[in-house]
C-alpha cells in the first residue's frame, strides 16, 4: 500500500495552552464517556487532562486494536502506557461494512473526517457498537500505580480523543480495521499476517527510540535486543 | 545477547525457507553468524550506530523497510506455498526498493547487487515475522495428494495479482454531471442528472459513477469510489439538492423536478462551476435562446427627415426606447411564443416542437418585458448602450442591438476618427496637415451628432488651429448658431488671439477678461476667457447661447469638485470640446472629469464610475471591464503622439511658436515708470551718458518683462503670480513632463535662471543649471547627466559661442527672453536640434504683449527697414536711435491702455 494507515503515528504534541477544549465531536465525547465512567477518583480526571496537554506524552502510536505512548520519553522514569480495545470480529465488521455501503455519502463523510451518526445508529441496530463501551477497554502501564486506568493511561485516552476528533478512522483502527480495509474488505488479512503486522508495528515503534551504542557492556542495547526478540 | 560487531562487512546467507537464513557480522577480532531471529534486533538498531559498515547499514535499512511492509499487512504466501514473503507490492513500492538500493550501494556492491540483497532480506524478514511457517497452514492436509490444495495457493496468487493490478489503476477522479432528458420524462416535467467520474489527469477517461460500484472494466481502481463519493460530497455542499445522491447506496442518478431544475439553473450551475463541476446538457435542450434587446430613437411625430434627426441626436430632449425580446438563433420569438414563455410555470418548455430548458431569469424578463412594454431610455444611457452593446435591464446586464437609425449613428461615431477627411474650410488661412484634417473631421463628426469630445494630441500638433477649423466648418455648414467660447489659462489667451487673427482673419475675436470685461452683444466669432474669470462670471457667460464651449488645457477641470469645474458645467452650449496635451487616459478620475463635461452622463455619476469602472480596472481583476471601458471611451478621445507613425514625418524637424503672454499689473506699473523716468533723462542727457542710459533702459525693460523680482533684484522674492511668463512656463512644463519630454530653458540673465531654478525646485522638478561661470569639466558632467535623462529641465544662461554642447535629448526649447539677434537664438536652439536628434523639436519663444519684446519680434519677423540696420549689430545699435524712434520702441501699447 502506498500510504499505510496501520500503524497511525501521531507525533509528540507540544504543550497546549488556552482553555482546555473538550472533545468537539459526538464520537469523541462518547469515547471520553466510555472511560471517564470507570474512574474511581474524579480528581484523577482533572490531573490526567492537564497531563495530556502538558507535552510530556511522547508520540501516540495506534495499531489495530491498540494504542500506546511513552510518558516522559528519553528520561530515566519513562513509562509506556497502553490501551487495548476489543476488536470487532469478522462477522461484526461484515455487518458494519454492509451498513457503511448502504449510502455512498457515509464513506464520503468518513473521508471528510466525520463519523455519520446515522451510520453508527444503523450499525447499533444491527448489533454492532462501533464506539467502545467501558467493557471494551483494557489498559496497562509500566508505572507503579495500583489503580487502572492510571494517570498515564488516562492522559493517553484524552489525547486519543483529540485524534479521534480530527480523524474517525483512528476509532475504526482501534476497533480492528484500517481505512483501506474498510473501503476494500478484500484487503483484510488472515489472522496469521494480522498478528505479524501488529508485532512488526511494535518493533517499528521500539526502533524509533532504539539505543545508538555498539552494545559492548551496554545495558540499554541489551534491553532493546531482548525486547525485540520477544516480539519475534 | 552478546556483543555483535557492526564495523566490519556483514553478509546474508540465504536458506530455504527464508526464515532459516543467517547473517554473518564481522569485526577486527571476531566473526558472528546469527539466525534471523537474532539478527533482526541488531539490524533494527543498526542505522543508529554512526560508524556501522556500509553493508550493515544496507541490511539495517532493508530490515526496517521489511518491517514496514509487514506492519502494513503486505504479506503473502510464496508461489510454492511453503513460505511467506512481502507482497503484493504496487509499482511505487518497487520504486522505493530501487531507490533504497541506489542510496545504499557501496564500494564493491553496486545498485543491482544491493537490490538483490534487499529483496532477499525482505522475504527473510517477512517469513521470520510470521510465527507459523506457511507450510503449516497450506499443508493442513498433504499438499501433494489433495487436488484442492494447489488451487488454494493458485487462488491466493490470483487474488494477489488482481490486487496488484488494481493498485496501478487510477484512483483519483473528478466529477461532472450529465443531464438526461428522454421525451417521456420531459412530458412528466422532470429530467435526470447522472454523475460521471473522470480520471484526474485524463478527462476523456470517463465512466458513470455508478459503474465504480457495479461493474468492472471501467479502468478505475476500486479506491476510485472513495474519491468519487468525496467529490459528490463537495458538489452537494455547493448545490444541496445533490445530497440525495449521497443517500443512495449506488449514486447512479437523480431525478430533478421542476422546482429543483429551476434551482439548478438559478444557483446550482454557478455554484458547481465554481468548484469545477461541469454540467453537460443534451444537444438542443439548452439552445441559444438569446435575449435580443433593441434600442431605437423614439420618433416624436412622423415625417422628421433623417438628416435632421441625426443632428443633435443626443441632445437633452432626445428620447430612446428599449425593446426586449428573445430569439432562437437569429429568429426572434413571436408574440405568442413570448406569451407562452412568460406564462410557463416550469423551466421546461416546448417551443416550435422542441423541448427547451429556459433559465428562470429569462422567463422572468420575458414576463417583465410583456407587462412593461417598451422602456424609455435617457440619452446618456442610450449612448452608453450603443457603444458597449450592453444595457442594464432588470438589474442585470443584457446585450443590446441598436435599431436602424441608431446603428447608423453608432457607425458614424465609431468611424469618426477614420472617415475620409473633410476639406479645409475655405476661410481658414492655412493648410492643415493630414492628421490635423483628420482631427478636425473627427471633431466635426462628433459635434455634428451633438456629442462632445476630447482632443488630447501632444503639444505642438496644432490643436488650436484644428479647433479654429472646426468653428469655421460649423459656420459654413450652418450648424453653428452662436459664438464659440474658449476657456484657457491666462497665459494662453494671447496665443489664441494671435492664431485666430492669423488663420481666420474674417472671424472676430474678443477677450472677456480684466476688470472692465464686457460681453456686449456677442453673436458670433470667438470669445476668450480665463478659468479664473469664468469661475467668477459664469452667470454672465451662461446668458450667451454658445454654439461651442472649448476648455483648453482641460486638465484644469480634472478636479470635478472644484468651483472651476462646477461652474464650467453651468455654461450651456450646443456641444463641448476639451483640449489637453497631457495623457489624460492615464488617470481614470481625470478622464472621467473631462469626459463627463464634454459628454455628460456617458460614464455615469462619479460614484457609479468608481464602482463600475475605476475600481475593477485599477484592481485588474477582470480584463473584460477594461475592454468595455475602452469601447466606451475611445470614440470620444483622440490622442496622437508626435512619435506616432504617420505623424512624425508630417512634422517639420523644428517648429517655432511665439507664446504671447500679458503683463501683470505690477509689471505694467514698473514698466511705465521706468519708461517715463528714463526717457526724461535720456532726452536731456549728453551723448556719452545717453548711450549708457539707453542700454540700462533696454535691460531694465527686458528684466521687468521677465519677472518683477528679476528687475527689483529680489533673489528670494515671491515668484508665483507676478509674471505670466512663469505661468505659461508652468503650463508648458506640465505638458512636456507628462509627455516624458525634456526641455532646454534659455535666458540671457543668470539672475533670471536662478529664479527659475528656485521656482522649479519648489515644484519638485529636477533641473540642471549651466552658465558662463560653470567650469568646463562640470559642463561636460551636466551635459552627460541631461543626455542620460537624469533631469528633464536644463537651464542655460549663455551668450553665443560656447563649447559645442550636444543636448539632443531635449525635444523642447524655451527662450524665456528675446535675443536681439536671431542668429544667436538659432545657435541656442541648435543645441537641441542637431544631428542625432530623432524627434521633432519645438521652440517656444515667450513674448510679453505690447512691450519692447513684441516690438523687436515684429521687427524681426517683418524685417522692416529699421530692423535690418538695428539687428545686425545687436543691442548697441539701438543706442543710435532717435528719441522718437526709441520712444516708439519702448512705449507700452494696448491692451494696457
Amino acid at each position: 500500500m502506498a500510504e499505510s494507515n496501520d500503524p497511525m503515528v501521531f507525533p509528540r504534541a507540544g504543550r497546549l495552552r488556552g482553555p482546555s477544549a473538550r472533545s468537539g465531536t459526538w464520537w469523541g465525547k462518547a469515547w471520553v464517556r466510555s472511560f471517564e465512567e470507570t474512574v474511581l477518583e474524579p480528581s484523577d480526571l482533572i490531573t490526567a487532562r492537564a497531563l495530556s496537554r502538558s507535552g510530556r506524552l511522547g508520540a501516540v502510536m495506534v495499531i489495530s486494536g491498540m494504542a500506546s505512548a511513552v510518558h516522559d520519553p528519553g528520561s530515566p522514569t519513562a513509562v509506556i502506557a497502553q490501551v487495548r480495545v476489543r476488536r470487532l470480529d469478522d462477522q461484526e465488521w461484515a455487518t458494519f461494512t454492509a451498513e457503511a455501503a448502504r449510502e455512498a455519502g457515509f464513506l464520503a463523510a468518513l473521508e471528510s473526517g466525520e463519523l455519520p451518526v446515522e451510520l453508527v445508529e444503523n450499525a447499533d441496530q444491527a448489533g454492532v457498537e462501533i464506539v467502545p463501551g467501558p467493557g471494551d477497554l483494557d489498559t496497562a502501564c509500566e508505572c507503579d500505580s495500583w489503580a487502572q486506568p492510571c494517570l498515564h493511561v488516562l492522559a493517553l485516552l484524552y489525547q486519543l480523543a483529540r485524534h479521534l476528533d480530527s480523524d474517525p478512522y483512528v476509532l475504526l483502527l482501534l476497533r480492528g480495521r484500517t481505512r483501506d480495509q474498510l473501503q476494500d474488505p478484500g484487503l483484510v488479512l488472515p489472522a496469521e499476517t494480522g498478528d505479524a503486522a501488529a508485532r512488526a508495528a511494535t518493533i517499528l515503534a521500539l526502533a524509533d527510540d532504539a539505543p545508538d551504542g555498539h552494545g559492548l557492556a551496554d545495558t540499554a542495547v541489551a534491553a532493546y535486543d531482548d525486547e525485540v526478540s520477544r516480539l519475534l | 545477547m552478546s556483543f555483535v560487531p557492526l564495523q566490519g562487512p556483514a553478509t546474508i546467507h540465504l536458506a530455504d525457507p527464508p526464515r532459516d537464513s543467517e547473517i554473518e557480522f564481522s569485526g577486527p577480532r571476531r566473526v558472528i553468524r546469527l539466525p534471523m531471529k537474532g539478527a533482526i534486533p541488531v539490524l533494527t538498531r543498526a542505522l543508529r550506530v554512526e560508524d556501522a559498515h556500509a553493508s550493515v547499514a544496507l541490511l539495517g535499512a532493508a530490515t526496517m523497510m521489511a518491517m514496514k511492509f509487514v506492519a502494513a499487512g503486505q504479506l503473502r504466501r510464496a508461489d510454492d506455498g511453503g513460505s511467506w514473503q512481502v507482497g503484493p507490492l504496487p509499482a511505487t513500492d518497487h520504486e522505493r526498493i530501487r531507490d533504497l538500493a541506489g542510496a545504499r550501494s557501496y564500494d564493491g556492491t553496486d545498485a543491482a547487487a544491493a537490490e538483490a540483497v534487499i529483496r532477499s532480506l525482505l522475504d527473510a524478514v517477512a517469513d521470520t515475522m510470521t510465527r507459523q511457517p506457511a507450510g503449516a497452514v497450506a499443508g493442513g492436509s498433504a499438499p501433494s495428494t489433495a487436488p484442492t490444495k494447489p488451487s488454494l495457493a493458485q487462488r491466493l496468487a490470483r487474488t494477489a495479482a488482481e490486487h496488484t493490478a488494481d493498485q496501478d489503476l487510477p484512483a483519483e477522479v473528478f466529477l461532472s454531471l450529465r443531464v438526461e432528458a428522454p421525451e417521456e420524462q420531459l412530458e412528466a416535467g422532470t429530467l435526470s442528472v447522472v454523475p460521471q467520474v473522470h480520471e484526474l489527469d485524463v478527462a476523456t477517461h470517463v465512466a458513470d459513477a455508478a459503474d465504480l460500484w457495479l461493474t468492472d472494466g471501467h479502468g478505475f481502481s476500486r479506491r476510485a469510489r472513495v474519491s468519487a463519493s468525496v467529490a459528490m460530497r463537495r458538489a452537494a455542499a455547493a448545490w444541496p439538492v445533490l445530497d440525495r445522491l449521497l443517500r443512495r447506496q449506488v449514486p447512479d442518478r437523480l431525478v430533478l423536478h421542476a422546482d429543483e431544475l429551476a434551482d439548478l439553473l438559478e444557483t446550482g450551475l454557478g455554484a458547481l462551476a465554481e468548484i469545477g463541476v461541469e454540467v453537460y446538457w443534451p444537444r438542443g435542450l439548452r439552445q441559444e435562446l438569446t435575449p435580443r434587446a433593441e434600442l431605437e430613437v423614439r420618433r416624436s411625430g412622423g415625417g422628421a427627415r433623417e438628416e435632421a434627426l441625426m443632428t443633435g441626436l443626443f441632445g437633452p430632449d432626445a428620447l430612446f426606447s428599449f425593446d426586449w425580446k428573445l430569439a432562437l438563433g437569429n429568429d426572434p420569438l413571436t408574440e405568442d411564443e413570448m406569451a407562452a414563455l412568460a406564462a410557463a410555470s416550469t423551466p421546461m418548455i416546448k417551443l416550435r416542437n422542441n423541448w427547451m430548458v429556459i433559465d428562470p431569469s429569462v422567463a422572468r424578463k420575458a414576463r417583465l418585458a410583456r407587462t412593461k412594454g417598451t422602456k424609455p431610455v435617457a440619452p446618456a444611457a442610450a449612448l452608453r448602450a450603443v457603444l458597449t452593446g450592453e444595457i442594464d435591464f432588470d438589474s442585470a446586464t443584457v446585450d443590446v442591438h441598436p435599431g436602424a437609425t441608431l446603428e447608423k449613428v453608432r457607425d458614424r461615431i465609431l468611424d469618426a476618427a477614420t472617415v475620409s477627411p473633410l476639406d479645409t474650410p475655405p476661410r481658414l488661412d492655412a493648410t492643415l496637415r493630414d492628421y490635423q484634417r483628420q482631427g478636425f473631421t473627427w471633431l466635426a463628426e462628433l459635434t455634428g451628432i451633438g456629442l462632445g469630445a476630447c482632443l488630447a494630441d501632444d503639444m505642438g500638433l496644432g490643436k488650436t488651429i484644428t479647433l479654429i477649423a472646426l468653428h469655421l466648418h460649423r459656420l459654413d455648414r450652418a450648424l453653428a448658431d452662436g459664438p464659440t467660447l474658449v476657456v484657457c489659462p491666462a497665459s494662453l489667451m494671447g496665443n489664441w488671439e494671435r492664431e485666430i487673427q492669423r488663420f481666420a482673419p474674417t472671424v472676430s475675436v474678443r477677450r472677456f477678461h480684466g476688470a472692465d470685461r464686457d460681453l456686449g452683444d456677442v453673436t458670433d466669432g470667438f470669445v476668450l476667457t480665463t478659468y479664473g474669470t469664468m469661475r467668477v462670471s459664469h452667470e454672465t457667460l451662461a446668458t450667451v447661447p454658445w454654439d461651442l464651449v472649448v476648455a483648453d488645457e482641460a486638465q484644469h477641470i480634472k478636479n470635478a469638485n472644484s468651483s472651476t469645474a462646477r461652474n464650467l458645467r453651468l455654461i450651456g452650449s450646443q456641444c463641448r470640446v476639451a483640449l489637453t496635451g497631457t495623457p489624460v487616459e492615464n488617470n481614470l478620475t481625470e478622464l472621467w472629469a473631462i469626459l463627463d463635461w464634454t459628454t455628460p452622463g456617458l460614464l455615469g455619476s462619479r460614484n457609479a464610475f468608481r464602482k463600475v469602472w475605476a475600481a475593477p480596472i485599477e484592481s485588474g481583476v477582470d480584463p473584460a471591464v477594461a475592454r468595455t471601458f475602452a469601447q466606451l471611451v475611445e470614440p470620444f478621445l483622440l490622442r496622437r503622439r508626435k512619435s506616432d507613425p504617420g505623424i512624425a514625418p508630417e512634422l517639420p524637424p523644428k517648429t517655432e511658436t511665439d507664446q504671447v503672454v500679458g503683463l501683470t499689473s505690477e509689471q505694467v506699473v514698473l514698466y511705465e515708470a521706468l519708461v517715463r523716468e528714463s526717457m526724461e533723462r535720456i532726452e536731456s542727457a549728453d551723448d556719452d551718458a545717453r548711450r549708457g542710459l539707453v542700454l540700462a533702459l533696454l535691460t531694465g525693460l527686458k528684466q521687468i518683462c521677465n519677472h518683477p523680482a528679476h528687475y527689483l533684484r529680489q533673489p528670494n522674492g515671491r515668484i508665483k503670480g507676478r509674471s505670466e511668463k512663469i505661468d505659461l512656463l508652468d503650463e508648458l512644463l506640465g505638458t512636456i513632463l507628462a509627455e516624458d519630454g525634456a526641455v532646454l530653458l534659455f535666458t540671457q540673465y543668470v539672475a533670471m535662471a536662478r529664479l527659475l531654478e528656485r521656482h522649479l525646485a519648489a515644484a519638485g522638478v529636477p533641473t540642471l543649471f549651466l552658465h558662463g561661470g560653470t567650469p568646463v569639466r562640470q559642463r561636460e558632467q551636466m551635459v552627460e547627466a541631461f543626455q542620460a535623462g537624469e533631469a528633464p529641465v536644463f537651464l542655460l544662461s549663455l551668450k553665443a559661442g560656447g563649447t559645442g554642447l550636444n543636448l539632443t535629448r531635449a525635444d523642447h526649447v524655451v527662450h524665456v527672453d528675446r535675443w536681439w539677434n536671431p542668429a544667436v537664438e538659432d545657435q541656442a536652439t541648435d543645441r537641441a536640434y542637431r544631428i542625432g536628434q530623432t524627434r521633432p523639436v519645438q521652440v517656444h519663444r515667450l513674448i510679453t504683449e505690447g512691450t519692447i519684446e513684441q516690438k523687436i519680434d515684429e521687427l524681426l519677423t517683418r524685417k522692416r527697414g529699421l530692423a535690418e540696420s538695428v539687428l545686425g549689430a545687436g543691442e548697441v545699435a539701438l543706442t543710435e536711435l532717435s528719441n522718437d524712434e526709441l520712444r516708439d520702441l519702448v512705449r507700452l501699447r494696448t491692451p494696457y491702455g
